[in-house]
C-alpha cells in the first residue's frame, strides 16, 4: 500500500474484509436460536450495537434446558456413593425407594446447590425428595419451561 | 466471625446438620472441608448421638455444636489473618 493513499478508504476495505471474513464473536440473539441460517442480513454483522439486541457471550454456559438439568441431576446422583446406579430412577424417593435417611438427603440438595450454583433455602431444600422434583425445582428457579 | 445467617432458626438436628455443612463451606481448603465433613457425620458427630432421647439433650447438643463450629471458624481465620 502507497502512502499517499488517503486512510478512508483503506479503512473501508479492512472493514469490508472484516464483516465478510472474520467471525465475530457479537451475533444477535434472534439469530442465535435458529437453527438454519435465513435469507437476509448475516447474523455475524452487528447491526445496531444496542443493549438486548446483540449480547456477547463471553464464558456463559449453553442455556439450560429441562433435557440437560436433568442430566446434570442424574449424574450427581449417580457418583453419590450411597445410591446404587441401578436402582435409581427419576421417580425415586430418596428415603422409601432408595434407603437414605434425611442427612444423605441434606448432602444431596447441597451436592446440587454445588451442582448448579445456587442456593436453595432449608423450606424448600426439605421437601425435595425425588430427583424429578429437584429437576423441577431448578427449572422453576432457572426459568426453564418447555 | 459471626455464625452464619440463620443460626437461630436451627431447631432440629437435620437443620443443624445443613447448618453444619454451609459452615464448612466457608473453610478455606478442600482437605478441611472434607476433613470436617467426616467429623460431623462419622467421628464426633450424628453416630454418636444417634441414641439420644432427651428433647433437652438434644437442644443442648445443637447449641454446643453450633459454638464448637463458630469456634473452628474463628480459628481458621486467625491462622490465614
Amino acid at each position: 500500500m502507497r502512502l499517499t493513499e488517503p486512510l478512508t478508504p483503506f479503512l473501508l476495505r479492512i472493514a469490508r474484509w472484516e464483516t465478510s471474513h472474520y467471525s465475530p464473536s457479537w451475533r444477535l440473539v434472534s439469530c442465535s436460536s435458529a437453527s438454519a441460517p435465513s435469507p437476509g442480513p448475516r447474523c455475524g454483522v452487528p447491526l445496531i450495537p444496542s443493549v438486548g439486541l446483540l449480547c456477547r457471550q463471553y464464558g456463559d454456559l449453553p442455556p439450560l434446558t429441562l433435557e440437560s438439568i436433568k442430566d446434570r441431576v442424574m449424574y450427581v446422583l449417580k457418583l453419590y456413593d450411597k445410591i446404587s446406579p441401578e436402582k435409581l430412577q427419576t421417580s425415586s424417593h430418596f428415603m422409601k425407594d432408595l434407603g437414605l435417611d434425611s442427612l444423605d438427603q441434606v448432602e444431596i440438595i447441597m451436592a446440587m446447590e454445588d451442582e448448579f450454583g445456587f442456593e436453595i433455602p432449608d423450606a424448600e431444600a426439605e421437601k425435595l425428595m425425588t430427583p424429578e422434583e429437584i429437576v423441577q425445582y431448578i427449572a422453576d428457579k432457572k426459568d426453564v419451561y418447555e | 466471625m459471626l455464625p452464619l445467617v440463620g443460626v437461630e432458626l436451627v431447631q432440629t438436628p437435620v437443620q443443624l446438620y445443613r447448618y453444619l455443612l454451609r459452615c464448612c463451606r466457608q473453610l478455606p481448603t478442600a482437605a478441611m472441608q472434607q476433613h470436617y465433613r467426616h467429623a460431623i457425620r462419622q467421628v464426633s458427630g450424628y453416630n454418636s448421638h444417634s441414641d439420644e432421647d432427651d428433647p433437652e439433650r438434644i437442644q443442648m447438643i445443637i447449641q454446643r455444636a453450633i459454638a464448637d463450629a463458630d469456634w473452628i471458624l474463628e480459628k481458621v481465620r486467625m491462622e490465614t489473618f
